[in-house]
């Protein structure tokens, strides 16, 4: 208890001698001024027009980046509040004082980074109001954005430990300035080598963003417990030695700093070994029932085999998929070392059910393994029917691996078969299509082939609209519930506009309002020449569902030949729609499945485009794969909850945030100065 | 109370001292005299704990300050040439900091007590950085005192005081003395170390050259016989306040009182005494 009150008393006196000097005050300034900004710019992006009213996704988008761009504003100040620790003590010879006072050395050092660790919380505890505006325009969840704040302290730190031991290396302040800046960039940016698994274990960088996913993992804890124990111990030790200025320390005054790091290094050894985590993240989709039935059915057939080093950056991943799978599912897990591991074996994780193996090879997460149970249990390839002749350059024509060559093979590659269907008017086209792509068609489409393999033979279809198909089989689809309107879709917003044509758009989360189970987060897409296509919502028969819809600002252009066209009655004026759903209710069905996609364009496979962007090929995959129920069988993940702050009070918000809150903590340092 | 054995230190093979013994008693003076660069801030400090010497001890209480360096701390005060003071603090922040890390239990009490003994209250509430030279050092006094310790060690304390300053300084020193406080001072003003101090030791280039008290002198004695000279030395020893004897070429060199130098004289004349003088 006396030595921690000797800490606590060096601790408050090195905090309170921050604030004595301009230093904290202007740190703690600085510091709020700067995260407030970063904070006004995020929600800015909220209050953008462009994301149609759908705001930012809290736990996903908003916390994590904010608060890892607050870790690397600390990576600036951390070692500036640091430098002067020790170094500064020794160069104005009040090092004297503390050395001649009943503290031990250790005592000393562990009261001097207690001051420090507070003084990066004062810093901390000035953004926290900024939570405040969270709460009053979402619902933040306490236990994560409290883990946030915890990780980025357990950062902060680490940087604060860097500082203190180059101080203790030198006197000087601004030296240990540079050591401390470089040493914590190094560690930053080594986070980033994702090619060298055994460099980025030893980066902060990615424990804390583990930490601000909602994972609290005891190695990554240990790791910043450990990495700071052994930085403060080699501190004191230092300090020790310096007494010992005239000769080489005695052997038996001298506990080497490299035994503690062997007993460090096998401390994290058997950390990782027994590693544990706890997850804070409710929005982590645990196994879907159609993958515990998959999984169930299997039984211990299945085989799990993980062959991979622990220093591998998929070996924590695939641990935490393990654990998420219910612990009553019975299968054979193994993980194979350096005698059992076939020598031709590639590193990585496969699934293994009857004489059959499937790598996770597209990484490795809930997603994939429900996929991989599906492929093991069901390794039927599915057959895609393109129409050809007319329209677009059609996949077999195509030569090289570009437009839609690259398509033709990324779709091989994904395990499908690729079959062209010559006339659509023929009905000898029986090619047990699995899926019939019809693309920009121009030749007439026989309705009697369409009802005969859409409908009665329930072939789901994907039907891409070329404005210039000439009969558009407007009844047939009608009978659908879906209407193709004669206009063109227009987007006014020039950021949108691709060559300044209203007409060729690229559509992205900020333009585009979608529906929920579309993932076009990181996605764009690239359309030209689209035709409105919207849902007969009283349609008897047909569910019916709106995928995608323009940004607010769209309309639907009637007099599309116009050399200025305005919007008007006859438009549909706003969030016009673009893409609509079919599925056909039989009864018993619980839940419907897909039939048929239609798109107001075929430009989605436009060559160019596709060579252009290859998100539209993305796109059209996931079309593919959510037509033929391949999509994730998964429950998908839970939404998040979204923040969105209109522009009017984003302006109060950034006044608070920048100039409001630093203006209240110079108010306080004014009058604190004055006492 | 103190007593340092045969302290050596050396910094890349350069001696800076080389065999400095003494002792200090409990309630004694003792000024430390030398040139610049001749080793006593090194001394002080190697005195103070801050520093390991090559070799030699430091026993305080017969207990090498090394294997309880608390204790020894908590027993110690000392004012190094520098003045260790946090300028953005007042000097009753600084001297409060000081009395915890001395481990003080009622530290407040006792810095108010400071501030009065050393007449310091009119400055308690003033920052560090806007006192003058004396007064900083004033503080710095004040800060080394803060514990009242068994020894205080003093590196040049009475520079950039005043002479009113410097007379309440040794005004202070004896007052302290008679409190049973231990003083070692090192000062360049050898007129004020004699003034105040018990004893008087000199270092040069790292070696204590003499261990003289201001009041002994030294005594040439020329003798006519000088047969049998060890048994006069014996005898010369043996008399109260002759604390060395030599012999010379032309007889003896005695370090004494000048109150045992009429003794001196008379066991000396039955050896022939021709010349008995003080050694310049």
């Amino acid at each position: 208890m006396r030595t921690l009150a000797r800490c606590w008393m060096v601790a408050k006196w090195t905090l309170a001698e921050s604030f004595r000097s301009w230093t904290g005050w202007i740190s703690l300034i600085g510091f709020t001024v700067l995260n407030g900004l970063v904070f006004s710019l995020m929600l800015w992006e909220s209050s953008n027009p462009q994301l149609a009213g759908q705001g930012v996704e809290l736990h996903r988008s908003l916390l994590p980046t904010y608060f890892s761009t607050m870790a690397l504003l600390l990576l600036l100040i951390c070692p500036a509040l640091s430098m002067n620790s020790i170094s500064g003590e020794r160069v104005s010879n009040r090092w004297v004082l503390l050395q001649t006072s009943v503290l031990s050395s250790a005592e000393l050092i562990l009261g001097k980074i207690g001051g420090l660790w507070s003084l990066l919380g004062l810093l901390l505890i000035g953004t926290m109001p900024l939570m405040s505006v969270l709460m009053v325009y979402s619902e933040p969840q306490w236990g994560r954005w409290l883990l946030g704040y915890f990780a980025v302290w357990l950062v902060g730190t680490l940087y604060m430990t860097v500082g203190i031991w180059s101080s203790a290396r030198t006197s000087k302040p601004i030296l240990s300035w540079l050591v401390t800046t470089t040493l914590c960039l190094l560690l930053w940016f080594m986070g980033t080598v994702e090619s060298l698994p055994i460099v980025q274990l030893l980066s902060p960088l990615p424990k804390m963003q583990e930490l601000l996913n909602g994972w609290v993992g005891l190695f990554d804890v240990t790791y910043f417990v450990s990495l700071t124990v052994f930085l403060l111990y080699h501190t004191q030790d230092k300090l020790n030695a310096d007494l010992w200025i005239a000769q080489r320390r005695p052997m038996e005054h001298r506990v080497t700093s490299w035994m503690w790091l062997i007993v460090l290094g096998l401390c994290l050894t058997l950390v990782s070994r027994t590693d544990r985590y706890w997850d804070w993240n409710s929005l982590r989709p645990p196994l879907s029932e159609e993958g515990q039935t998959m999984l169930s059915e299997m039984g211990e057939d299945f085989r799990f085999v993980v062959d991979l080093e622990p220093t591998d950056a998929r070996f924590n991943r695939t641990e935490r998929l393990l654990r998420r799978i219910p612990s009553e599912m019975a299968f054979t897990l193994e993980w194979l070392n350096n005698t059992t591991r076939p020598p031709t074996n590639q590193r990585g994780v496969y699934l293994e059910y009857k004489d059959q193996t499937v790598p996770l090879t597209k990484g490795i997460s809930m997603t994939t393994f429900t996929q991989g149970l599906q492929d093991l249990l069901y390794p039927t390839t599915p057959v895609l029917c393109f129409t050809q002749g007319g329209g677009e350059a059609n996949l077999f024509e195509a030569l090289d691996l570009v437009g839609m060559g690259l398509l033709s093979e990324h779709l091989i590659n994904n395990g499908y078969d690729l079959q062209p269907i010559d006339g659509i008017r023929s009905l000898d086209a029986n090619k047990n299509c699995s899926l019939v792509i019809i693309s920009g068609r121009t030749a007439p489409i026989e309705m009697d082939w369409l009802n005969e393999h859409l409908i009665q033979s329930s072939i789901p279809s994907v039907l891409l609209i070329d404005p210039t198909t000439e009969p558009i089989p407007i009844d047939w689809l009608s009978n659908q519930g879906v209407t193709i309107h004669d206009d063109f879709v227009l987007e006014p917003n020039p950021t949108f506009q691709i060559f300044g044509d209203p007409s060729t758009v690229i559509f992205s989360k900020y333009n585009l309002l979608q529906h929920p189970h579309l993932n076009l987060d990181n996605q764009h897409i690239l359309l030209t020449a689209m035709r409105s296509v919207s849902r007969n919502p009283n349609h008897a028969g047909h569910l019916t569902v709106e995928l995608l819809r323009a940004s607010p600002q769209s309309w639907a252009e009637v007099n599309y030949l116009d050399d200025t066209p305005t919007p008007n009655n006859a438009d549909i004026i706003g969030n016009v729609p673009l893409m609509v759903e079919v599925s056909h209710i039989n009864n018993g069905e619980e839940l419907p499945r897909p039939q048929l996609i239609v798109l107001g364009t075929s430009s989605l496979l436009h060559n160019k485009w596709i060579q252009q962007n290859p998100y539209n090929a993305q796109f059209f995959m996931d079309m593919v794969k959510h037509l033929l129920q391949e999509e994730r069988p998964s429950i998908p993940p839970p939404s998040d909850v979204s923040i969105q702050v209109s522009t009017e009070d984003i302006r109060y918000i950034g006044l608070l945030s920048v100039a409001g809150i630093p203006s209240f903590i110079f108010v306080l340092a004014i009058w604190r100065r004055r006492q | 109370m103190l007593t340092v054995s045969n302290i050596h230190f050396n910094i890349a093979n350069k001696p800076i001292l080389s065999d400095v013994s003494f002792t200090l008693q409990r309630g004694e003076v003792v000024g430390f005299v030398g040139d610049n660069g001749s080793g006593k801030t090194t001394t002080l400090s190697i005195i103070s704990g801050c520093m390991r010497p090559n070799a030699g001890t430091i026993s305080f209480r017969e207990h090498s300050i090394w294997d309880n360096l608390r204790e020894y701390h908590s027993n110690m005060g000392y004012v190094p040439d520098r003045i260790p003071l946090y300028r953005n603090a007042s000097v009753f922040e600084n001297l409060l900091y000081s009395a915890e890390l001395k481990g003080i239990l009622n530290p407040t009490s006792r810095v108010h007590a400071t501030l009065e003994e050393l007449h310091l209250r009119s400055i308690e509430h003033q920052r560090v950085r806007t006192l003058s030279k004396g007064w900083t050092q004033w503080v710095g006094i004040a800060q080394a005192w803060i514990a009242k310790p068994q020894l205080l060690l003093l590196d040049e304390p009475t520079s950039g005081l005043d002479p009113s300053g410097r007379q309440r300084f040794m005004a202070w020193i004896n007052n302290i003395r008679t409190e049973g406080h231990t003083v070692f001072f090192s000062s360049h003003i050898l007129s004020e170390v004699e003034s105040v101090c018990d004893r008087v030791l000199w270092l040069d280039k790292g070696q204590l050259i003499n261990k003289n008290t201001p009041s002994t002198i030294q005594m040439l004695c020329s003798l006519d016989k000088l047969n049998d000279l060890q048994t006069l030395i014996e005898t010369l020893s043996a008399i109260d306040g002759v604390q060395q004897v030599k012999t010379t070429t032309q007889g003896l060199s005695v370090q004494c009182t000048e109150p045992a130098r009429t003794t001196l004289a008379k066991e000396l004349i039955p050896y022939g005494l021709l010349e008995f003088r003080k050694q310049a």
